[in-house]
């Protein structure tokens, strides 16, 4: 009783709030507006801040080829980069929290590649190969194919992810099995490749590039919808995804249903890292890193914060990658791949070495 | 001692009020085991079990007896073999995961490690089976969390990350989170299991006031068995014979229940204490001990470890003599006398002393 007595008294015990910060959320939305317009400025050709602001106010421009580049070109393609990073953001953020591994993303995990894997069968049965022209070929039905072949892709690989995961219960065993089953399944593809036309090999080459460029109007609407369902979908499971970091166990203690749970998160990060993968191309590392970015930025692990700052600093790199990958000024264009590998590494080496706690961040 | 007006007592004896009260958790004719590719290992049967309201009962088994299974199938993470378990009069493998989270929460011996989860948050999670689903806390939740935080008293670490806390704070951190899910009954897996003996006696302790002032039904697995004897009102004891006996830790004592379930060779229970020998006495090695109270408990202890049978038969006496706040010990053997001041130096001389009758003994 004596602890009682000491403790402070009821009223004066204050709870700790449970807001993030509220400036980092705000700070987070301007830098995507900013890099949004430094996207439509930058490229080939620089079109000056104040042309850009003009058309996307609807206020057209004096310069046809301005106009022309930036509704045709340019707004699209930065459009995709804000659904990819988005996407694989919260799709490597599920990941991590239901595997309990802070290097799991859906590029690690095989995901990506059962995504492609997906796409190259969905062509190689319509007799086109994976490139962004055959995908532009197939038209509105085909985009929804493509997006169906790739999640279901990507949904087998999590399953039997998920499968093995239920056996293998050390996460870095997982991880390697992951990683194996990823390699397989680019080795199937890579078979495939070998017996192709070469200028087959070399549309798949480049669709292995990445590329965000390649997704027409039409097509966009297609994957913004598939990725505002994943999203919607991850953000109704946050609060699940809050019990899971406590373990499985104590997350069935407390009334959670873990196999819905775990049906709704697998549709969500295949439907995102699908759709994004089948359009774009296996895109790594924005995955894995804008997850721990969210997490040491925020200093907090609730998923209703993380889901939605996961969206916006994930296009935020997204953004700034594709903007990398213009090299302004130059008529050439870096693979996106590439550049988000040349950024991203650095980003998870960082994050690691400063935040010392990342091995005890999943047990 | 026995009048002709003796009656035996029974528990029909007891108020209606008190008799009546609902079990909270009951297990009938329970087998528990594992089912494995057709293969089935039975670990107990025949098991029946009840909890009541504001009682605290440990579980106690020797390794591989089966606890944690008991514990799973009980908290129905785990179906039994046969039988059925009530948790609230429902069956446990019926009732709905959210209806059963309001009935029963749980505490796991595995350390939840997860960077930048905070403390507060961890206990917000409590109250996951009542909240809406986006998980807003109203004011009612608030004030049960208060409460809870208080009770434990873990008001100082509420705004660290909880893989900054000791093993013990953690341990006290999810206990807190049971309270606060505020279940009629809380089941424990060897919460101790990773703690050190202040912590360890803490968290029992904690948890015995818990069952007393808030009429919550704990059980608990542990490997503590001095701690439950001590605390328990209830003891349930995995025999080796898959059966299981249950009853207040003083009857299970002197009835020899805890012999049996702890037997093994070389390595008893002993009854006076309640605690397992250690020492095996030395039969040449044979003292008498004059003294009482402290003194006499700990320089038992001293001449026990070193192998000495205490008996009132044998002409060697240790008397301890004590005065206002000084003591000494007293050797007398064969008409000598030789006084002490430290036990240190009394098993030093008795060392040498039956050393010396040893290789004595030997000649003979």
């Amino acid at each position: 009783m004596a602890e009682i007595t000491k403790s402070i008294p009821f009223d004066e015990l204050e709870l700790p709030a449970l807001t993030p910060k509220f400036s980092w959320i705000v700070a987070m939305i301007f830098s995507v507006l900013f890099f949004l317009v430094l996207d439509l400025v930058l490229g080939s050709v620089t079109i000056p801040v104040t042309e850009v602001i003009k058309i996307l106010t609807g206020q057209g421009s004096g310069n046809i080829a301005w106009l022309t580049i930036v509704q045709n070109i340019r707004i699209p393609k930065a459009l995709t980069a804000i659904l990819a990073g988005s996407a694989l953001s919260v799709s490597g953020l599920q990941m991590q929290t239901l595997f309990r591994n802070p290097l799991a993303g859906p590029s690690v995990l095989g995901v990506t590649s059962g995504a492609s894997f997906g796409v190259a069968i969905l062509m190689l049965g319509t007799g086109h190969v994976t490139s962004n022209v055959a995908i532009r070929q197939l038209g509105i039905g085909g985009s929804w194919l493509i997006i169906l072949a790739a999640a279901i892709g990507s949904a087998i690989v999590l399953l039997m992810i998920i499968g093995l995961s239920l056996r293998i219960r050390d996460n870095v065993i997982l991880l390697i099995v992951g990683l194996m089953l990823s390699n397989l399944i680019i080795a199937v593809v890579s078979i495939w490749q070998y017996f192709s036309e070469p200028e087959q090999i070399q549309d798949y080459l480049m669709w292995t590039f990445g590329s965000l460029g390649g997704v027409s109007s039409s097509q966009l609407n297609i994957l913004s919808i598939a990725i505002l369902i994943g999203i919607a979908l991850a953000f109704i499971s946050s609060k699940f995804l809050n019990l899971l970091l406590l373990g499985e166990s104590y997350a069935a203690s407390m009334g959670l249903n873990l196999k819905v749970v775990k049906i709704l998160i697998i549709i969500s990060t295949s439907l995102l890292a699908g759709a994004i993968t089948g359009f774009c191309g296996p895109i790594g590392f924005i995955g894995i890193a804008v997850p721990h970015l969210c997490r040491a930025v925020l200093n907090t692990s609730d998923h209703r914060v993380l889901v939605p700052s996961c969206c916006l600093l994930g296009a935020t790199i997204m953004l700034v990658c594709d903007i990398v990958a213009q090299l302004p000024g130059h008529h050439s264009i870096l693979p996106i791949n590439a550049v988000t590998a040349i950024i991203g590494s650095p980003v998870v080496m960082w994050v690691i070495l400063k935040q010392k706690n990342i091995r005890s961040s999943f047990s | 001692m026995y009048t002709d007006n003796t009656i035996s007592y029974t528990s029909v004896m007891r108020q209606a009020s008190v008799k009546n009260a609902p079990d909270i958790l009951r297990a009938q004719n329970l087998s528990i085991g594992y089912k494995a590719k057709g293969k089935v290992t039975p670990i107990g049967s025949a098991l029946e079990l009840t909890l009541q309201p504001g009682q605290f009962v440990c579980l106690l088994g020797p390794n591989g007896a089966g606890k944690s299974t008991l514990i799973r199938t009980l908290a129905g993470i785990q179906n039994p073999l046969q039988g059925k378990v009530y948790i609230g009069g429902v069956d446990v493998n019926i009732i709905q995961k959210t209806t059963l989270a309001q009935k029963l929460s749980l505490v796991l011996a595995e350390n939840v490690q997860a960077g930048n989860l905070n403390v507060y948050t961890v206990l917000t999670l409590g109250r996951y089976p009542y909240a809406d689903w986006f998980g807003t806390l109203r004011n009612h939740d608030k004030v049960i969390i208060k409460e809870a935080i208080r009770a434990t008293g873990i008001e100082k670490y509420l705004d660290k990350q909880i893989h900054q806390l000791s093993d013990g704070e953690r341990q006290k951190v999810m206990i807190t989170r049971a309270l606060i899910q505020d279940t009629p009954l809380i089941i424990l897996d060897e919460p101790t299991a990773h703690l050190d003996l202040p912590n360890r006696v803490e968290i029992i302790r904690l948890l015995r006031r818990m069952a007393r002032q808030t009429k919550k039904a704990i059980l608990l697995s542990t490997h503590e068995l001095d701690l439950a004897l001590q605390t328990a009102d209830k003891i349930w004891l995995m025999m080796p014979n898959q059966s299981l006996i249950t009853g207040t830790p003083e009857d299970l004592i002197l009835n020899g229940t805890f012999e049996k379930a702890f037997h093994r060779s070389g390595f008893d229970f002993c009854r006076e204490t309640g605690t397992f020998k250690v020492n095996t006495p030395e039969d040449h090695k044979r003292i008498q001990l004059k003294g009482d109270g402290t003194l006499y408990f700990w320089t038992r202890r001293a001449l026990e470890r070193e192998g000495f049978h205490i008996t009132e038969s044998s002409e060697t006496v240790l008397y301890i003599q004590e005065h206002h706040h000084e003591h000494c010990w007293v050797f007398e053997s064969e008409g000598t006398a030789i006084r002490f001041n430290t036990i240190e130096s009394i098993i030093e001389y008795l060392r040498d002393r039956f050393l010396h009758q040893e290789s004595t003994f030997e000649k003979v």
